[in-house]
């Protein structure tokens, strides 16, 4: 790896070997996502359950995703592979595209996996459980942009965890409000592709500029 | 001057809203002042708070 | 050049010393005026009573709320591209203020907001917005107090700042966006301003008077940092 003779590709399925390697602690944010869902319906009186259920949901996944990305850059950090990684003949955007991208599949598509069976327990009918998850599908990129950039500015700090969930969570709201937007007129039979489009342009937007930016913001974390 | 029309004390809810309001920012703003001329000496990086 | 020569902290330095006390004797006159204006001499509002005398606090703190954020996204933009020393303090310098004025919008918008519409808050979209922006300003701040170094903190803090800026069109367009509660823009719309000349002056008086406090207090701000960078380059 040291060598910089390696390309993107082969970079995207080294970090998914990394994780998978640690799969223990990737399975970590994904059973807080599982916790917490459960914990919601059984919190809510019953008949509160099918009402609350999508801001439920929406939230559980904000703050998993922020859980998940507590430790993106920090381990790179600490063993000097991020300077190897900085000083690499391959763009530092596209390298953390690369990484950012393995990382939603080791723990944020388990999430996905996991939605039917918390349809299941929020008694979720299954129009409203597939806006949902199409609004999470749209709404995660960017989650992760914004925690990413967070995380790649908090990296060297010993608090970095704490600021990186006080950092992203009011750059965040928009993102829930229109997610939840979405769900919300589709339970009431209106359109949602506004919302919808909305979610889409903001996952494209971020996911063009995000890695350039999480890129510098990794240069300035870690001078 | 001030006109009450609905008696001194109860002076459409200056009393009861206007005057905390100013109470407020006042007191925000001396704070401001404060640890602008008498900053905290072992602050880290020497800002002020 | 002109500028280039004006954001070396030498040159910032007696320049802020000299703009100081003008800024001051601003803030105090025009407040001292504006005050006695507003809550004394300007009429009782027809439909809002004396509740509508918070206006004089409440609309020069929101707009110094978003005000100062607009120039700290400036600033930011400036220690991120050419890291100019003078922006990297302004930036450091700016966000205790802005959280500071955007507490105050948030807590006498409440007391303005109990009379007229029965609540002290509202999960309206100008109102979240303004939350947010405090989140935004601590969120700054906590990284501030997190990075010793001073000069990385400021890149860090100028990151979140822009990032952070598209969050300012949505706090001023949200009436716009969202049909709610919350008045209209009632100041700055079509066909002029649809408050009175006699309450609107004052209103005019105390938003010069803030900003002139906010300009007073980061360059007092700006001057001690500089101040203790030396004495550290001293003593070192």
């Amino acid at each position: 790896m040291n060598n910089g003779g390696f390309t993107i590709r082969r970079y995207f399925f080294f970090c998914l070997r990394v994780l998978f390697r640690q799969r223990r602690d990737v399975a970590l944010p994904l059973f807080f996502f599982l916790l917490v869902s459960s914990l919601f319906p059984l919190a809510f009186a019953n008949h509160a359950v099918p009402l609350l259920a999508p801001a439920a949901l929406w939230i559980t996944t904000l703050l998993s995703v922020l859980l998940s990305l507590g430790n993106l850059f920090r381990e790179d950090a600490e063993d000097g592979f991020m300077e190897q990684l900085m000083t690499a003949k391959q763009p530092l955007p596209l390298l953390v595209a690369a990484k950012m991208l393995a990382h939603w599949v080791a723990y944020i598509l388990p999430m996905f996996i996991c939605l039917p069976l918390i349809g299941l327990w929020y008694a979720m009918p299954p129009d409203t459980l597939s806006v949902l998850t199409l609004s999470l599908l749209l709404g995660t990129p960017t989650l992760l942009v914004l925690g990413g950039l967070a995380a790649a500015l908090a990296a060297g700090l010993k608090q970095g965890g704490t600021l990186l969930i006080l950092i992203t969570l009011p750059l965040a709201t928009p993102i829930l409000l229109f997610g939840l937007t979405m769900v919300d007129m589709a339970q009431n039979g209106l359109s949602y592709a506004a919302a919808r489009d909305f979610l889409a342009a903001m996952a494209v937007v971020s996911g063009g500029i995000g890695p350039m930016v999480i890129a510098a913001s990794l240069r300035i974390g870690l001078d | 001057m001030v006109n009450f029309p609905h008696g001194f004390w109860n002076m459409g809810g200056f009393w009861m809203y206007v005057w905390p309001a100013y109470a407020v920012a006042f007191v925000v703003m001396a704070l401001n002042v404060a640890a602008a001329y008498w900053p905290d000496k072992d602050d880290r990086n020497g800002s002020g708070e | 050049m002109l500028l280039r020569k004006f954001s070396a902290p030498k040159t910032f330095y007696p320049l802020a010393g000299k703009l100081m006390p003008w800024f001051f004797w601003t803030f105090a006159v025009l407040g001292a005026v504006g005050l006695y204006w507003g809550l004394v001499l300007a009429p009782v509002d027809a439909v809002q009573g004396q509740a509508y005398r918070i206006m004089y606090v409440h609309v020069p703190s929101a707009w110094m709320s978003m005000m100062i954020y607009t120039s700290m996204t400036a600033a930011a933009i400036a220690a991120l591209i050419w890291r100019t020393k003078v922006a990297e303090l302004w930036l450091l310098c700016s966000p205790a203020l802005g959280a500071s004025f955007t507490f105050i919008t948030l807590v006498t918008g409440s007391l303005w907001g109990k009379p007229m519409w029965g609540a002290y808050w509202v999960w309206d979209a100008r109102l979240t917005s303004e939350l947010v922006l405090l989140f935004i300003y601590f969120a700054i701040l906590a990284m501030k107090s997190a990075i010793p170094d001073r000069r990385k903190a400021a890149r860090v803090m100028a990151m979140i700042t822009v990032v952070g800026f598209v969050n300012i069109p949505i706090i001023k367009f949200s009436v716009d966006w969202w049909t709610t509660l919350h008045q209209g823009d009632s100041i700055f719309r079509k066909g002029g301003p649809s408050i009175a000349p006699s309450m609107l002056i004052p209103l005019f008086m105390t938003a010069l008077s803030f900003t002139s406090y906010y300009f007073w207090l980061v360059l007092k701000r700006i001057r001690t940092m500089i101040e203790k960078t030396e004495n550290e380059r001293k003593t070192a």
